[in-house]
């Protein structure tokens, strides 16, 4: 046990003397020491004076309220047994209502896209369908439709083929130009198409007729809208998109509600 | 009276555990002050102290779940924070660009007319009676600066927030003895910073307020 007067006192026990924590016998020591030592005295005036300026440090004005907006979803933890991480676990609030919302505004996209489609897939296939019953006159838009396809193959052949039906016309031109044979043109013989299966032949072809104009013609432009036949084509490219869309945001929102 | 305080805050704090944004605003209300005067000084820059004692709220509201009744919400609250600071300090010692070294080179007090003798004797003063000048402010906070911040964190949570040992050891995640170590040498090392202007000071600051 050194003795009281030969040895100063530590900043760590004058320190501790200024708050009230020390043993019994450390703060007997310290006192003891203290009424003899003009050093350790003076040391702890200039820790007591340093205490005292902090503790007069005047509280800052608040630049604003912290309150929580009560419109914001603040997502709340489960109850854990130990509360040990919360403190930091305050990024993944942002970032996951930040996701939440991408994938809300991609999913509602997706669905706009889809009915567009839908709806540029109908009005494609709306005015073929009269068409098919009045083969002889045929009102401006089926004419178009049919005589759209040939010119933007070949320019040529249309000039010698205006009178023919529809179907003779597709007919010839896939002839021509050795696309693969489709399941309707290898029955009926050119030239002459049979009045009873025009309109089945006209239904099926605006399915049909993408696959043809891309695989014979590559620089064919992909959303002509003017077009009956672009509308249909960029109707089925949105509603394909817009059903994949969907389909991939409801997968992870299902994914993300696993986890919770 | 206390204890009607008490139990209005447990009150409290058991619906913001349900979820009650309302309920834990007027926790928010009461402590925010508090909060941001610690980070505040912790870290001296007003609009970064602003950021994280609103991180430090949401933070709270989303963990108070984990919150257990009976210990102190003030110091589960200062805890979330000085994580929040340490977080934020770690950040900017890695990517030092402004931080620190702008605010420590022009360190000169610039007028030192009212400020005291620092370090002088001044035994038998009661803190209360100090009015500090806004450059004694300005020191003070930017000795506090100087400290390393576990130093820095320990000496406001003490004399700053007026925690005890044991409340600080807790909310710091250290042991006692390091608690006691850490005040001991930040107050030391905030004692020397000041006393370094003191011979721009006038002598005596207590016979100068006396003579007032």
């Amino acid at each position: 046990m050194p003795k009281h007067d030969d040895r100063h006192l530590t900043t760590t026990q004058l320190s501790a003397f200024i708050d009230k924590e020390l043993s019994e016998q450390e703060l007997a020591v310290c006192n003891a020491h203290l009424e003899t030592c003009q050093q350790c005295q003076s040391a702890l005036a200039g820790l007591k004076q340093t205490v005292a300026f902090l503790q007069a440090l005047p509280e800052p004005a608040l630049p604003r309220s912290f309150a929580l907006s009560d419109r914001f979803t603040y997502l709340q933890e489960r109850p854990e047994p130990q509360g040990e991480q919360q403190a930091r676990a305050n990024p993944p609030v942002r970032r996951r209502s930040g996701g939440y919302y991408v994938q809300r505004s991609l999913r509602v996209a997706s669905t706009i896209a889809a009915v567009i489609g839908l709806v540029f897939l109908l009005s494609g296939l709306l005015p073929m369908l009269p068409h098919g019953e009045s083969t002889s006159n045929g009102g401006s838009a089926p004419s178009a439709s049919s005589e759209q396809r040939p010119s933007l193959v070949r320019p040529g052949i249309t000039s010698t083929s205006s009178a023919a039906t529809a179907t003779a016309q597709k007919a010839v031109s896939a002839d021509q130009h050795g696309t693969p044979v489709r399941t309707h043109i290898s029955s009926p013989t050119p030239g002459t198409g049979n009045a009873a299966l025009t309109p089945t032949h006209i239904k099926g072809a605006p399915n049909q007729s993408p696959s043809k104009n891309t695989s014979t013609q590559p620089s064919l432009p992909v959303l002509d809208l003017g077009t009956p036949l672009g509308r249909q084509e960029a109707g089925f490219t949105l509603l394909v998109l817009g059903i994949v869309g969907v389909l991939l945001t409801r997968r992870r929102q299902r994914e993300r509600e696993n986890q919770h | 009276m206390a204890n009607l305080v008490r139990d209005d805050e447990e009150q409290l704090i058991a619906r913001s555990q349900r979820g009650d944004v309302n309920a834990f605003n007027q926790l928010v209300l009461r402590y925010q002050q508090m909060t941001y005067g610690a980070v505040l000084r912790m870290l001296g820059d007003a609009d970064v102290a602003a950021d994280i004692t609103q991180d430090a709220f949401i933070a709270a509201f989303r963990g108070i779940s984990s919150f257990r009744g009976g210990s102190s919400f003030r110091g589960w609250l200062l805890r979330i924070a000085s994580n929040l600071v340490c977080d934020h300090w770690r950040k900017i010692q890695r990517h030092p660009v402004e931080s620190l070294e702008v605010l420590t080179d022009e360190d000169e007090p610039h007028s030192a007319s009212d400020i005291g003798a620092l370090v002088e004797t001044g035994q038998g003063k009661n803190p209360e009676e100090y009015l500090l000048s806004q450059e004694l402010q300005e020191l003070i906070q930017r000795g506090l600066q100087e400290l390393p911040l576990d130093q820095r964190i320990a000496v406001v949570l003490c004399d700053i927030q007026g925690l005890s040992y044991e409340e600080i050891a807790t909310t710091t995640q250290a042991t006692l003895g390091t608690v006691r170590s850490r005040i001991a040498r930040g107050r030391a090392r905030l004692r020397n910073y000041l006393y370094q202007y003191r011979e721009l000071l006038p002598r005596n600051y207590r016979l100068h307020t006396n003579t007032d």
